[in-house]
């Protein structure tokens, strides 16, 4: 059976199953009805509306009894009030941009217990948090993580992967392709990640919750604050920036790499915005950019923040490609133009020219809008669909697919970022996408690539000068990356 | 569609009405997510009416009602990956998906058991983006913002969740042929 048409199947499948305009049941809107007369404070779950209709009276009893108690003696404020933000907010500053939410920073909290206080609470419902920590706990210990000593112990570090199987972290020693599975058999509900800090010193791992590893101990630097795998250690390993949410809203956090309070919260670079890309750490740490949209899609741009004070700066670009960026120097971003050359914001974007046979290209985007001077680009018809720098900043890793759509191959390109010089380093077969990740001395990358094929699928390493290709793995990873430290199961 | 104004409205009469409001114009819709995640009706009303308990205990946290069906999808979606979760967790038997168990003469329903097996074998994660990618029509960036998930996770969910549905299919192909 192709893909194709499994693809057909599923979706005969569900037009079968589901009527377009199949209504909800009756009992549905009976029981939606009945929400906000019966539940005018928060309260914990029940069974639906088979258990709401048994609930609901005992519910409507409780709760004007205890919020007339709770209101009268000043316990609660009417638990119909809307509070802007939660309560823990100090060191405000103003933001430049008239629309973002201003920075501020949030109060340590010394456990995942919601607040007394109904509204807004930052806490998210994790049920198996403690469970995970003490798997987590469990692998770690002295010497975990262990940064490698160049004098005595060159290593190249460890790659690092999920494998969506079983949800399993699995270690790969890049020389040898052994693998080391390290957190076996935890089920995986939610998004996580797995960063290594530069210095080798600091694993942080992003599982429902963030939880950091420092000297052999796990630290969980704020219980209850709802992790997503978006986050960047900063270049000197001090901080992480993680993109964190609350309701519908999405806002920055910046975390110590001792996981010690204040979490500094930068907001979000507009009311209602969806941060849409990784955080990136310009090469000095001095400057966090984003990509942003709005949550209807009628603007889009890159937001810039001083992560030790200021307000969000915008720079609307709705051309740009929200995947695709990175710091060329301490004041450009290199962003990846969709388009033929016109910016319909009309606003500081710079590009380079784009030939007439390219679909896209790569130009720099100036942090304070003026015109910057072509750094590199591609003057070929491939699809560009993603860009890396190495570490050391003398490279970046392009992964592009060539022209013919779907089953084109993806490939893997390097370029000197000085000389303009590339080569295609590595090259699949028509697949779902290609994954790079640099390695921690900006010698090799190593990649995921997800194909129907057994033949080039998995986890591939190349030097960056395109040698000794080689596959340390069958298997794609979720969440590839190549950390510096030396990280084992037994410490 | 109503306003912000709606939704910041502090008296509770003009809030819940708002919340209703919203709530009625994507009951159908949403009902019909449920349903195509947990492919049961019992268990796609009672997941549709928890998320509405959510929301409605979170609403003050929308700050605009236009962003309501994104907003409330992330919180329906995790609902039902949770109740996905709790039954794999707690039942050693698959519950029994919802699909006729009589043949036709065209072999559609039969084809639709063949499938609904398959996609009753999937993990959550992997049932929720089927769905959202098959049923919903969802492109993978958009899959991704909805879960706050990066493109390259759906990729790979995917990618796992097809070649497992392939495999299943395939062998249960091969046995309907075999019959």
């Amino acid at each position: 059976m192709t893909s194709d048409e499994l693809e057909q199947r599923l979706r005969a499948r569900f037009r079968a199953e589901i009527g377009e305009r199949e209504p909800a049941p009756p009992t549905l809107y009976a029981s939606l009805a009945g929400i906000p007369e019966t539940m005018p404070a928060p309260v914990s779950g029940f069974g639906g509306p088979r258990g709401f209709l048994l609930l609901a009276a005992a519910a409507l009893l409780l709760t004007l009894i205890g919020a007339s108690i709770a209101i009268g003696s000043g316990l609660l404020p009417p638990p119909w009030t809307i509070d802007e933000e939660a309560p823990a907010v100090v060191d405000e500053r103003p933001a430049q941009s008239p629309t973002a939410r201003p920075s501020a920073t949030l109060a340590a909290e010394s456990s995942a217990a919601p607040s007394p206080t109904p509204g807004p609470a930052r806490t998210y419902a994790c049920p198996d948090m403690d469970v995970l920590a003490e798997r987590l706990g469990a692998v770690t210990g002295p010497g975990w993580p262990n940064p490698p000593d160049p004098a005595t112990e060159p290593g190249p570090g460890a790659i690092a992967g999920w494998d969506d199987r079983g949800a399993d972290l699995v270690l790969i020693d890049p020389r040898t392709g052994t693998e080391t599975p390290v957190l076996d058999g935890v089920p995986a509900d939610r998004p996580h990640g797995l960063a290594g800090s530069p210095n080798g010193q600091t694993l942080a791992i992003a599982w429902c919750e963030l939880f950091v590893m420092v000297d052999g101990e796990l630290h969980r630097p704020r219980p209850g604050l709802q992790a997503t795998e978006i986050f960047q250690w900063s270049p000197d390993s001090s901080r992480i920036a993680m993109l964190t949410f609350q309701g519908a809203e999405e806002f920055l956090v910046i975390v110590r790499q001792d996981a010690a309070p204040p979490i500094v919260d930068l907001g979000s670079p507009c009311e209602g915005c969806r941060i849409v890309s990784d955080p990136l750490w310009s090469p000095n740490g001095s400057q966090l950019a984003v990509h942003y949209q709005d949550r209807d899609g009628t603007s889009a741009g890159v937001a810039f923040i001083d992560p030790d004070g200021g307000g969000w700066m915008l720079r609307p670009a709705s051309l740009v490609d929200p995947m695709i960026s990175g710091w060329l120097d301490d004041a450009h971003l290199v962003a990846l133009v969709r388009g033929s050359g016109t910016n319909a914001e009309g606003d500081a974007i710079h590009w380079v020219s784009i030939p007439a046979d390219a679909s896209d290209d790569v130009g720099p985007l100036d942090l304070e809008g003026d015109p910057a001077a072509e750094v590199w680009a591609r003057h070929e018809s491939a699809t560009t669909r993603g860009l890396l720098f190495a570490p050391d900043r003398s490279l970046i890793a392009i992964v592009s697919r060539g022209a013919g759509g779907a089953l084109a191959p993806y490939e893997v390109t390097i370029a000197h970022l000085a000389s303009g010089d590339e080569r295609v380093v590595w090259s699949g077969e028509p697949s779902e996408g290609a994954w790079p990740v640099w390695s921690p001395d900006s010698s090799a990358v190593a990649i995921t690539t997800f194909t129907y094929s057994a033949t080039s699928q998995g986890v591939w390493v190349v030097n960056a000068d395109g040698s000794d290709p080689r596959r340390v793995r069958d298997e794609p990873f979720q969440l590839i990356s190549w950390q510096a430290a030396l990280i084992r199961r037994d410490g | 569609m109503p306003g912000r104004e709606l939704v910041e409205a502090g008296q509770p009469r003009a809030r819940a009405a708002a919340f209703l409001d919203l709530a009625e114009r994507h009951l159908d819709a949403s009902y019909r997510l449920a349903r195509a995640i947990l492919h049961d009706r019992a268990e796609a009303e009672d997941a549709t009416h928890d998320a509405f308990v959510m929301a409605w205990r979170r609403f003050a946290t929308l700050r605009d009602a236009r962003r309501f069906e994104v907003w409330f999808n992330r919180i329906l979606i995790n609902t039902c990956r949770n109740r996905l979760a709790r039954a794999a967790r707690w039942r050693s038997v698959d519950q029994l998906p919802e699909w006729p168990t009589g043949g036709d003469a065209f072999g559609q329903t039969d084809d639709r058991d063949v499938i609904g097996a398959a996609l009753s074998q999937l993990s959550p994660d992997h049932r929720v983006v089927v769905a959202l990618r098959f049923y919903r029509d969802l492109s993978v960036d958009q899959i991704a913002r909805h879960l706050g998930v990066r493109p390259g996770t759906i990729h790979s969910r995917l990618h796992y969740a097809l070649k497992q549905l392939a495999a299943l299919i395939d062998v249960a192909d091969a046995e309907r042929t075999i019959r």
